[in-house]
């Protein structure tokens, strides 16, 4: 009796897993299929920093470069999670309804947000990098500014695909989309900001260590809130 | 008028709690001294304080300067006025501290001080020092005797807001609970308690923006500026932008049933997002000016004496029953606009 609901509960979670495998990858093929608003994704991601580049680097410093990135990325997080409306019309909706609960869509969503905009991202700060050299930063924290930006990612792609969620239902969603974002932002923003500016320019571990502190609490939080809200969303 | 007592005590609580607030004096307190240097030999220092009664008292009326652990004496000694008290004092050519405080003592004002950074001209500061001619001051109290509000430097009179300031921000916390539980009811099916949710927003709402209005005013007296980047300041601001959206988010859905659910999750998440910008970032974050803060001290702990808290326990109590108060006109005023579209 213990094997057989073992076995069974075994079975259940490999058949969920295999679900959440295909929305995965349903979800990558959308936006394979959308190269359009990937490239764009991509094109304002290069262009934004392109531009700053063509200002004067010489005036430029690093904590304007920081605030300058944080700007880009912002606004990449808002690109990258309106180019997915595609999947949220009705027709897409009720394909998803069939396909995974909506427990376990917000989930995947947002994690392949997340890991989206990780690489967007990092792609970003590599840019950075790039047109305006290294020298301005930190050179041996550069561990943990890869961890930070996998982390400021994440908690932008988590709550933003939740937001993201209640605005589709609005007769405007990207007008509500951009007022719900940048409220709820607003925190990681400055933890982003925090992190960021402590661990490549001034560094001091004390503000860093909150700063960790309230990103983290930032992705958990929304994680744990738009799994137990979520399914009240869905219900149309 | 039975079911309306506790508006009768909302409003004699707020009179009570007004009057208080703005006529009980500050305990006499040292303000500053007229010197921004010390020297060798002998210098005539004029000490200023608040609320004091050195005329009054001139019979009793002592001064000294406190040198690390020991005083010395001060000569010449006038008192000017209530406020003001001049004496010489005789600077030896070796101190062992730096850290000086001249002290004035009557019966009624009990001790007053001030301790404060002076730049040294000539004299030799050497720890092993001992101070020769030091006296044991022989003061009847330190204790004023009179009733007051707490004299603290940087505060001073402005201590008054803090009834007006805080209790803001319980009536905020204490509306959007209400309009938290109302949320949770609403998602769950019950659409009737939208309305509550929405009441209950606005006016914390209104409340928000008091707290932010009476914050700013009181920043600018004690930090000497409208604005700063403190995260107790920008959390509350944050605050204020989340439940505005809230409302917004509600504009943009038609359907009556749709927007009670889907701005009941959002109302959920919003205050769940409060608590965090309120209460949680500003004492873990390391940079926060208020009391209580990022390490600094409490009100509690060294301010909140037993004269503020007969004035700020029932302005928190006065102005939470006003904020239901008003929450209740607008849950009736929503629901008389719902049945007036109906």
């Amino acid at each position: 009796m213990v094997l057989f609901t073992a076995s069974r509960y075994i079975q259940c979670y490999l058949c969920d897993m295999n679900k959440a495998i295909h929305l995965f990858v349903y979800l990558l093929r959308l936006d394979i299929k959308n190269q359009s608003a990937l490239a764009g994704v991509l094109l304002f991601g290069l262009s934004s920093i392109y531009s700053a580049y063509l200002m004067n680097p010489s005036v430029l410093d690093g904590q304007f470069l920081i605030t300058f990135w944080l700007l880009a990325i912002l606004f990449a997080s808002f690109y990258t999670i309106q180019k997915e409306d595609g999947g949220q019309n009705k027709g897409g909706q009720l394909f998803l309804y069939t396909m995974v609960s909506p427990r376990m869509y917000i989930s995947i969503k947002s994690i392949y947000t997340g890991l989206f905009l990780v690489a967007v991202n990092l792609l970003q700060w590599g840019l950075l990098l790039f047109f305006f050299g290294s020298d301005w930063i930190i050179q041996n924290n550069a561990g943990l500014v890869i961890w930070a930006i996998v982390l400021i990612s994440f908690a932008l792609g988590i709550t933003l695909s939740f937001v993201h969620g209640i605005s589709i239902k609005t007769r405007q969603p990207g007008g509500i989309l951009a007022i719900l974002g940048f409220a709820t932002l607003i925190p990681i923003l400055f933890s982003a900001v925090i992190l960021m500016k402590t661990l490549t320019l001034t560094p001091n571990s004390g503000e860093v260590d909150w700063g960790w502190m309230l990103i983290s609490m930032m992705i958990l939080l929304p994680f744990a809130l738009s799994n137990v809200l979520y399914p009240y969303l869905w219900r149309d | 008028m039975k079911r309306n007592w506790w508006k009768l005590l909302a409003v004699l609580l707020l009179l009570y709690v007004m009057v208080a607030a703005f006529i009980t004096p500050l305990v006499p307190g040292g303000l500053s001294i007229d010197i921004e240097e010390i020297h060798r030999g002998e210098q005539k220092i004029v000490l200023t304080g608040y609320n004091t009664h050195f005329q009054d008292e001139a019979a009793n009326l002592q001064c000294f300067v406190g040198v690390g652990t020991a005083y010395l004496p001060v000569q010449k000694m006038v008192a000017l006025d209530n406020q003001h008290v001049s004496f010489v004092v005789n600077w030896p050519d070796t101190l062992p501290s730096s850290a000086i405080a001249f002290y004035a003592n009557d019966n009624k004002d009990g001790s007053v001080y001030i301790s404060t950074a002076l730049k040294n001209k000539d004299i030799a500061i050497i720890s092993s020092h001992a101070l020769k001619g030091t006296v044991e001051p022989k003061v009847s109290s330190d204790e004023h005797q009179q009733w007051g509000f707490p004299f603290q430097p940087i505060l001073f009179e402005t201590i008054r807001n803090l009834m007006l300031h805080v209790p803001m921000w319980f009536s905020m916390f204490f509306l959007m609970t209400i309009g938290f539980i109302a949320s949770i009811r609403t998602m769950l099916g019950n659409y009737k308690q939208d309305d509550l949710a929405v009441a209950s927003v606005k006016v914390g709402l209104l409340f928000c923006i008091l707290g932010l209005i009476t914050g700013s005013l009181w920043a600018r007296f004690t930090w000497l500026t409208w604005w700063t980047k403190d995260p107790q300041l920008n959390g509350a601001l944050c605050v204020f932008i989340v439940y505005v959206a809230y409302l917004l988010l509600r504009n943009g859905l038609d359907d009556e049933i749709k927007r009670a659910r889907i701005s009941a999750v959002f109302n959920i998440f919003a205050f769940i997002l409060m608590v965090i910008l309120l209460m949680v970032w500003p004492r873990i974050s390391q940079d926060s000016l208020h009391p209580g803060k990022s390490g600094n001290p409490a009100f509690s702990k060294y301010d909140l004496d037993s004269s503020l808290r007969t004035v700020f326990y029932p302005a928190v109590l006065g102005w939470i029953l006003l904020s239901y108060w008003i929450f209740q006109l607008q849950l009736r005023y929503e629901k008389l606009k719902k049945h007036d579209l109906e």
